[in-house]
């Protein structure tokens, strides 16, 4: 029986919901940059100036006016920008000055981009309250494995021809579906998906029925309008796992986790929070593991009183409303190198053995050791980085190979925006480990 | 010594056993055991030789209005559709094995009986390649002259232009349902008398160039192309990828367009199948390229295709292509042309639908096949081995869907044979139809639960 919480457990209100969903952080540090560069700035002239970049594997020339309106709101959330005095409040035209909070944060981007992220992390919890109560919600999620969880999607090999738009008949194959995704979720991860079978069939039953409500895009268009079932049903589930996994209130629990009616976070927040906090190292999330159909996302970080700083990095200003302080699984190398080294080689031969070749996808690798070991995604950039550069050593007589083709899946589609592994900037995609015999060159000792 | 030695034995003639389909009044298992069409094979079962075309009326009836030129009718579609609604149920609907039927039907005469005698007509069935090696157009471009030359097509026009040129004693020797062996062989018509090299060659290829055919093609053609092992050695093998993509389509497009005016022939229909291969592989921009080229190649480019109407198009497809395809087909303006969706695309397509599950279509389509192989024309329209009910639940359990249910009542047949049934009936059809289509066990690789991890985050320490 799960513990009953008492209500002053209960997280702050946030000051606001409306989360941006774009996902690069880099975006705040170059609006204060031309914010102090011209003195203000609007967002026509930051729509303007912001320079095109990479969102993991797509080229963005340029941020909608959507995406450049919510980042000025987020960067005067922060304190970071304000209106100039006198001008007119409305966000869209007023001219904004960086403030002196914003030169400190700009100055911060510059000289440390890990101490921005942290000071990042700490004004999006000052303002939404989401990163800390999420890792607080998906350790209680599944306790047992360490707040894993998996959102179900279809399994791969359930392909259906398109239906006419006006068949939206919930049918057998779309309930054996629906069962089988939450099993195999099960299955993957025991706790991972701790929703019962009736519960997650009627959720699902009714998202697809409000999706099949909604009129085609393409009505404007002569011609009878078609769908995917695959499609729908993905949404289905995604729409239907948000809502009973991250609604105020926890799945069979009795008390919410704030205060008032509205839910923490919606499907399509949700879909923009993932990145954030896998790009702040709170969480680790992939939707393309081999062994697992979904998203299967664990936090990389923890709420406990006390942790070795040797291990964990701690963020004094994000707390439980039970006290206890936030750590980020930050470990140092010389503490991982042997574990990291070992999983790394494990799961590459694992992955090996499965395609029968040598090279193999680096991100599948990622994601695996990072799972077995709470990584973030850039520790393991950076832990990578490292055993590049001491491979072959006496104690791992192995030789890497590293390569950077872009694979078919990264490129076109959903593949694209899957983040790649960056050692020096460059992004890489391929790795290949092979023992060396005994008698190959390796270099002495190990580099501590 | 010799029969061990595998550099020597040599395979032995099979010893004379009773053959077990003898009791059923047949001389061997009637039903396919390849789940497609293969137009080139010597089996009927697999070439599409055994055709009930009864149970395709209404399908065949909208092909001929739609692509067959007639009096009444002198334009049909430039391009049309062949749609199968019945993918979630499986293949095996039977669109190959009509389009083959229908490519026969033409050949058989040159469209004379179709047309009423009034138009000269060819038909290719076009197969595309898989993993996205047609989805080029200029692929496809040497997809088309493939099939022209593989179908017999360009054949047919030597044949007719040397028919025009050879004494009327030698044409009288010729076959003219079938003219490959004498039309089509140099050395027969030597033989006769005619001048191959000096004279009927010469002479041909004359015609091409008046014709308009690009003086190096129609040398090609008159000297090659009466016999389509010829031309695919001597010419097509030729051409590398580089000059497909620089003249293959002057070649199919106007070159070939002119050697069939020139032989006289009015018509030729592309009978494309698996339109898929095309499709999935393309990317956004590829598909928008393909179509845009479609309709200039076949509605309204400078090509002498276009100018003579000369080729009509029939393309397979299916909901899922229809859907990719939909966008880029009205970008490209060919909704006027051949609507692929909305109402008025009914005036454009066949629509491929599964059998209904009745007596009178499982049985005069298994009959088609038994009658085939039994040994005398007496026994002709029995069903003996098979109840008359258990061909229509074989029907039913195979959602209506032919190839299906074909495959299963050769499974069915064997077992009869195995186990020594007389009959057989709708339970026993249930009992292997069960037992044939197990559910597929789950991939246990998939199904593993992920490895452990290796470090928690909430030990102490």
């Amino acid at each position: 029986m799960k513990p009953k919480r008492l209500h002053n457990e209960q997280w702050p209100v946030p000051r606001s919901r409306e989360v941006g969903l774009f996902t690069d952080l880099t975006l705040y540090a170059e609006a204060l940059a031309l914010a102090q560069e011209y003195g203000a700035v609007t967002v026509s002239l930051l729509q303007r100036d912001l320079g095109q970049r990479m969102q993991k594997m797509r080229l963005v020339l340029r941020q909608s006016e959507r995406t450049v309106e919510r980042l000025m709101r987020e960067l005067r959330y922060f304190d970071w920008l304000k209106p100039r005095s006198g001008s007119a409040e409305k966000l869209t035209i007023a001219p904004h000055m960086i403030t002196p909070e914003g030169q400190q944060a700009f100055t911060l981007s510059r000289k440390d981009a890990r101490a921005f992220r942290r000071l990042l992390t700490v004004k999006m919890q000052q303002v939404y309250v989401i990163p800390g109560w999420f890792i607080a919600r998906l350790w209680q999620i599944n306790p047992e494995g360490q707040g894993e969880v998996i959102l179900p999607d279809p399994l791969d090999d359930w392909q259906p021809s398109s239906r006419d738009w006006n068949d939206t008949t919930w049918n057998e194959t779309l309930h054996t579906q629906t069962l089988v995704a939450a099993q195999q979720a099960r299955k993957a991860s025991l706790n991972a998906f701790p929703i019962r079978d009736e519960d997650w069939l009627s959720a699902v039953q009714r998202a697809w029925n409000r999706l099949s409500n909604l009129k085609p895009r393409s009505q404007r268009k002569r011609g009878p309008a078609s769908y995917s079932p695959r499609t729908r049903l993905a949404l289905a589930m995604r729409e239907a796992s948000v809502g009973l996994l991250f609604d105020r209130i926890p799945y069979e629990a009795d008390e919410p986790d704030f205060p008032g009616n509205r839910p923490p976070i919606y499907p399509r927040t949700f879909m923009g929070w993932c990145p954030r906090l896998e790009a702040l190292e709170m969480i680790f999330y992939t939707d393309w593991h081999p062994q697992v159909a979904g998203r299967l996302l664990f936090p990389t970080s923890v709420f406990r009183p006390t942790a070795p700083e040797e291990r964990f990095e701690p963020l004094e200003e994000i707390r439980h409303p039970n006290g206890n302080s936030f750590w980020l699984h930050q470990p140092k190398w010389n503490i991982m190198r042997i574990s990291f080294l070992s999983t790394l080689i494990s799961v590459h031969q694992q992955q090996a053995m499965r395609s029968g070749a040598l090279y193999v996808s680096l991100l599948d690798v990622r994601d695996e050791v990072c799972r077995q070991l709470r990584l973030s995604s850039l520790c393991f950039d950076r832990f990578l980085e490292q055993v590049v550069r001491e491979l072959p050593i006496s104690d791992f007589p192995w030789s890497v190979a590293i390569e950077t083709d872009i694979r078919e899946e990264q490129s076109g589609g959903a593949g694209q925006l899957r983040r790649p592994v960056y050692l020096r900037g460059v992004p890489h995609t391929l790795i290949a480990l092979a023992h060396l015999p005994q008698d190959s060159e390796v270099k002495e000792g190990s580099v501590l | 010594m010799t029969s061990s030695n595998p550099l020597l034995r040599r395979s032995q003639p099979l010893p004379v056993v009773e053959n077990p389909y003898t009791r059923f009044g047949l001389t061997q298992n009637p039903f396919p055991d390849s789940p497609t069409i293969v137009p080139g094979s010597d089996d009927p079962r697999r070439n599409g030789e055994i055709y009930c075309a009864d149970l395709r009326e209404i399908e065949e009836a909208q092909f001929e209005r739609l692509l067959i030129p007639r009096v009444e009718q002198p334009e049909p579609r430039p391009i049309a559709l062949l749609m199968d609604y019945a993918t979630r149920r499986g293949r095996g609907i039977g669109k190959t094995a009509f389009i083959n039927h229908q490519r026969e039907r033409i050949m058989k005469d040159l469209g004379g009986e179709l047309t009423g005698g009034a138009y000269v007509l060819l038909a290719a069935h076009l197969i595309p390649e898989s993993g996205g090696r047609t989805r080029k157009f200029w692929q496809f471009t040497r997809l088309v002259a493939y099939a022209l030359n593989e179908g017999r097509c360009i054949a047919w026009a030597i044949w007719r232009l040397r028919a025009g040129q050879i004494p009327r004693e030698v044409l009288a020797q010729v076959d003219p349902q079938n003219p490959e062996p004498t039309l089509g062989d140099d050395h027969w018509l030597e033989q006769q008398g005619v001048n191959i090299m000096f004279d009927l060659n010469p002479s041909v290829e004359r015609t091409l160039i008046h014709a308009g055919v690009r003086p190096e093609i129609a040398r090609s053609l008159a000297h090659h192309g009466h016999a389509a092992d010829a031309w695919g050695h001597q010419f097509l093998s030729h051409q590398t990828d580089y000059r497909w993509r620089r003249e293959g389509d002057h070649l199919v497009f106007n070159d070939l367009v002119r050697l069939f005016q020139a032989a006289d022939i009015n018509k030729t229909l592309l009978l494309v199948d698996e339109v898929e291969k095309i499709v999935v592989p393309q990317n956004r921009q590829e598909r928008r390229i393909f179509v845009d080229d479609l309709r200039r190649f076949f509605v309204d480019g400078p090509f002498q295709s276009v100018y003579a109407r000369f080729y009509g198009l029939l393309l397979t497809i299916h909901p899922y292509i229809q859907e990719l395809w939909t966008p880029h087909w009205k970008a490209a303006g060919l909704d006027r042309v051949c609507a692929i969706s909305g109402g008025t695309a009914l005036e454009y397509t066949i629509y491929f639908r599964p059998l209904d599950v009745e007596e009178e279509v499982a049985v005069p389509l298994v009959l088609a096949y038994l009658d085939y192989f039994r040994p005398s024309p007496d026994q002709h329209g029995q069903l003996q081995p098979f109840h008359q009910e258990s061909v229509v639940e074989a029907l039913r359990l195979s959602g209506g869907v032919p190839g299906p249910m074909l495959t299963l009542l050769r499974l069915v047949l064997e077992r009869a044979v195995r186990e020594g049934w007389d009959t057989i009936n709708a339970n026993q059809v249930r009992a292997i139809y069960e037992s044939a289509v197990p559910t597929e066990p789950p991939d246990e690789e998939e199904w593993e639960p992920l490895p452990p991890t290796q470090v928690d985050l909430s030990e102490e320490g």
